[in-house]
């Protein structure tokens, strides 16, 4: 379960976030929207204690990351637009380093193989090396890991922006089946499609601000262009 | 966790073809100096043995004679050359290899290698020290500089904190990789060095050579942990690779070339030693004068003719029953030895303190303590120096005794310079046997530079667990 209250970043005179009030329980697929700069990332940012909050506390399973900073990102999995591993290690050597960081280090080669499996990645590719990849493929990579963390929060930056249509169908996919067994997942996308179809709440973020908060089930495709576009021409 | 960071950094590596290239080349490197130090202890210690049973022979078959004619005929010493010098050669090539024992005179050693070299080698001689102390940290920096900047450029280093990998963690397995990738080469270095070893001397030479060839090895690996830990420190701060690259090669250039070179400067400019020609200006006027000026070398002789008439109740030296001559010449040995005691000793303490001196500037260069700690556990620096030169005058000094004595005790003033003796009696006279300083006394001169080398390992390493813990994910 993910929480804000008030949390807010500044720098200097600019402020990135401004009072963000945010709850996402388990099993939601919470889409963040806005234009670049809007502070989607600042939130993941903060989520992850990588930047200290102005003010205000973000909260993972009721802890606050600041002062549970390495407790908390027990709980979560990280997939950024471009989800980082080593160019030398294979598929499989990378999952299996981050997933004993992460402290799973009792996972035998074929567990971590069917988590691969499961994320969708071709078998034949699991022992290339990374450098190999393409990018929908290292994102495969990053949602076994979280599979394999066992992670009951997601952060996602932009997954799929950049990968082709199927991949991101795929992608898709794969954070329903996570949701569905009880993951609380937190998503910044540009991909309005992905988000209607996707998730199950949408917000959406001006100028460090969130101004709109919608569930998708009660909005067609066409409304919610026009919605995101209104609030973000203020 | 450590031990999975280690091993990953360590894959990554082994994995890197820059890695394995810039490895095989220092790994070459030291095979080649290795093979030439070997080379070099081995041709230079069978001259020097046969050259020291050369001059014995020549001493021993130098016929009949008076005791002071063969005092000044004189004999050799020479400084054998440590084993370990085929690891590190110090100041060997800088200081004299030889001392020529004569009456009256404590000589300097002389015949440096260096006054026989080209130019050339005046830039520096290929030897495995100086590749271990110049060449890896080298190849530390090029393969730690991205440690935590790379990471952090390629994105990798936000995966692995978002995963809630403890900082400290995160360090000694960065550490340890590299270390294990270093050891690598290291190791059969260091087998290919104790063979080179075993080919070259005794077994009971190389059984005492062992305690300070692992001492040598302890310090050489606080130098390279020296060196990780500042590699990582800079990496965790530098934002981009690149930066971290241009730090940690000005901090090479500057620890390894610059600092013990103004360091060097510094201390022959603060502290000054007197010319060959003051020095010995000085020492010949002590002798004609008296060490306090007061005391010529005539009232002396003077004094010493009555002391020794009054002795023996005689008012003649022609009544002496013994020959005045060598009395007084072991008299003016042992006012010489005085003086020589004194100018000597001066020079000595002028010399340490000056290296003294350079030791400080350790606190900013770690490779002024390795350097001085290899040299002493090889056994060729100033120290070792001194020791031979101080058991050769201890030797000389008791050779010109017995010689003195011999010649006073068996003739009387009436034979003056007539009395000779012959083969038997050189036989007798004491060979120069050298023994080196032991292990312990080297360590305990060295201590400061042991104890700087610990403090740089530690300090380093832990400056940069606090950098990682102030690092930043991008």
């Amino acid at each position: 379960m993910l929480e804000t209250n008030n949390l807010t970043k500044k720098y200097g005179k600019v402020t990135a976030l401004d009072s963000l009030n945010l709850r996402i329980e388990s099993g939601d697929i919470f889409c963040l929207l806005g234009a670049n700069g809007a502070g989607k990332t600042t939130t993941i940012n903060l989520f992850l204690n990588f930047i200290e909050p102005t003010s205000g506390e973000a909260k993972i399973n009721g802890l606050d990351v600041t002062k549970n900073s390495l407790e908390t990102k027990k709980f979560i999995a990280y997939i950024p637009e471009q989800v980082n591993l080593y160019k030398n290690l294979s598929g499989l050597e990378n999952l299996e380093y981050f997933s004993s960081l992460a402290g799973k280090d009792n996972y035998s080669k074929d567990e971590l193989r069917s988590f691969l499996d499961e994320s969708g990645l071709q078998s034949d590719a699991i022992n290339n090396r990374i450098s190999t990849y393409s990018k929908g493929m290292r994102q495969k990579v990053g949602i076994a890991l979280a599979i394999a963390k066992k992670a009951d929060v997601l952060l996602l930056d932009e997954p799929t922006s950049g990968l082709d249509p199927k991949a991101s169908n795929e992608f898709s996919e794969l954070l329903t089946n996570l949701s569905k067994q009880g993951v609380a997942i937190l998503m910044a996308t540009h991909d309005l499609f992905r988000a209607k179809e996707t998730g199950t709440r949408i917000g959406i973020m001006n100028c460090g601000k969130l101004v709109a908060e919608l569930n998708t089930e009660e909005i067609g495709h066409s409304d919610l262009e026009k919605i995101y576009l209104e609030h973000i021409r203020n | 966790m450590i031990k999975t960071i280690a091993k990953k950094e360590f894959t990554e590596l082994l994995r890197d073809g820059r890695f394995c290239w810039t490895a095989l080349i220092v790994f070459a490197l030291l095979l080649v100096s290795l093979g030439l130090g070997w080379k070099n202890y081995t041709t230079v210690k069978r001259e020097k043995d046969a050259a020291q049973v050369d001059s014995r022979k020549t001493w021993e078959n130098q016929g009949e004679r008076n005791p002071h004619s063969a005092a000044h005929f004189g004999v050799y010493a020479f400084r054998p050359k440590m084993p370990l010098s085929l690891i590190d050669s110090g100041l060997d090539n800088f200081s004299g290899s030889s001392i020529w024992v004569e009456a009256h005179y404590q000589n300097p050693a002389r015949n440096r290698p260096i006054e026989d070299a080209t130019a050339l080698q005046r830039f520096g001689e290929l030897t495995a020290a100086g590749i271990l102390q110049l060449l890896l940290p080298l190849l530390i920096i090029f393969l730690t500089f991205d440690a935590f900047a790379g990471e952090r450029t390629s994105g990798t280093l936000r995966q692995i904190l978002s995963l809630g990998v403890p900082r400290l963690q995160l360090v000694f397995g960065k550490t340890l990789g590299v270390l294990a990738a270093l050891l690598l080469l290291l190791i059969p270095s260091i087998v290919i060095g104790i063979s080179a070893l075993a080919l070259a001397s005794s077994n009971d030479v190389l059984l005492s050579s062992l305690p300070r060839f692992a001492l040598m090895c302890v310090g050489y690996l606080l130098y390279f942990i020296a060196f990780i830990g500042i590699a990582l420190t800079v990496s965790a701060i530098a934002v981009t690779p690149r930066t971290s690259l241009v730090i940690l090669l000005t901090f090479w250039i500057a620890s390894c070339l610059l600092i013990p070179r103004f360091a060097n400067d510094l201390a022959t400019n603060s502290i000054k030693t007197p010319t060959g020609s003051e020095f010995w200006a000085a020492v010949n006027k002590d002798m004609k004068d008296g060490i306090d000026g007061h005391d010529s070398a005539n009232k002396r002789t003077k004094e010493l003719e009555e002391k020794v008439l009054a002795q023996y109740g005689v008012t003649k030296k022609e009544d002496l029953p013994i020959n005045f001559t060598g009395i007084s010449l072991q008299a003016g040995e042992e006012h010489g030895n005085e003086i020589f005691d004194k100018h000597y000793s001066n020079l000595k303490t002028q010399h340490l303190s000056q290296e003294y001196f350079q030791g400080f500037f350790g606190v900013i260069s770690p490779f002024l303590p390795v350097r001085g700690f290899s040299m002493a556990m090889a056994g060729t620096d100033l120290k070792h120096q001194q020791n031979f030169n101080d058991s050769v005058e201890e030797y000389r000094r008791n050779l010109q005794k017995m010689l003195n004595n011999n010649f006073a005790d068996n003739s009387t003033s009436k034979d003056g310079m007539s009395y000779k003796v012959g083969k038997a009696f050189w036989e007798k006279t004491p060979d120069f046997e050298y023994v080196s300083l032991n292990t312990s006394s080297a360590f305990g001169s060295r201590i400061f530079d042991f104890l700087l080398l610990i403090f740089w390992s530690f300090g380093t390493l832990a400056v940069s667990v606090f950098a990682a813990h102030k690092m930043r994910a991008n």
